[in-house]
């Protein structure tokens, strides 16, 4: 069973995982980790509408 | 100035003496099946979603066609992202060794969503790895 994904999805999933990962290993009680979850996530998604906007313009 | 530089590198609580048998079955555990060295340790919770989000990563890197690396001696560039990728793949574990034993072979496609894959696949591996590394530190107590 295969999949086709849109980039947007598939970068969306990425930073989903990958928070969840970088949260419970990054920090040392619960509450920061949660936080630091979302603040991954949260930069995760500033950079993929950030650079997608950043190469839209800079493409012309 | 060596003893120190050791404290202070292993943070509070570290022991640079730490014996292999304390560290070694979680560590071992942690690469072989994602989640598990915390498992090991008694952290369910953190072990459930290291399991959840390296597989969910991995199968969903299946299911692109991501292709596996293979240690393969190019020009300089290929060779380290081959042997890099492999690496990568390689700290999968058990899923990575599971994938092969039932056949999965991707061979290079066309198009992003196999490329997608191929990351996704890597990054499960190196996701793994940052979970191994701290594993390893809960086992020594540099990290509560």
């Amino acid at each position: 069973m295969f999949i086709t994904l849109s980039h947007l999805e598939a970068a969306f999933l990425f930073a989903f995982f990958t928070s969840i990962v970088m949260g419970v290993v990054g920090r040392s009680t619960d509450r920061e980790r949660w936080r630091y979850g979302v603040y991954c996530f949260g930069y995760f998604l500033v950079a993929i509408f950030g650079l997608g906007w950043i190469m839209y313009f800079g493409h012309g | 100035m060596t003893a120190k530089r050791t404290s202070t590198s292993l943070g509070k609580g570290g022991n640079a003496l730490a014996s292999v048998e304390k560290w070694a079955p979680p560590v071992v555990l942690a690469w072989l099946l994602p989640g598990f060295g915390h498992f090991y340790l008694n952290r369910r919770k953190h072990a459930a979603l290291l399991l959840f989000s390296v597989t969910a990563m991995f199968v969903l890197g299946l299911m692109m066609r991501g292709r596996m690396f293979e240690p393969a001696n190019e020009n300089l560039f290929n060779t380290v992202v081959n042997y890099g990728g492999y690496f990568a793949d390689l700290c999968n574990g058990a899923l990575y060794f599971l994938a092969g034993w039932l056949g999965y072979h991707q061979e290079i496609l066309p198009g992003a969503m196999p490329d997608y894959g191929t990351k996704f696949l890597a990054c499960a591996g190196l996701l793994n790895l940052l979970a191994i590394v701290d594993v390893y530190e809960i086992a020594t107590g540099a990290k509560e």
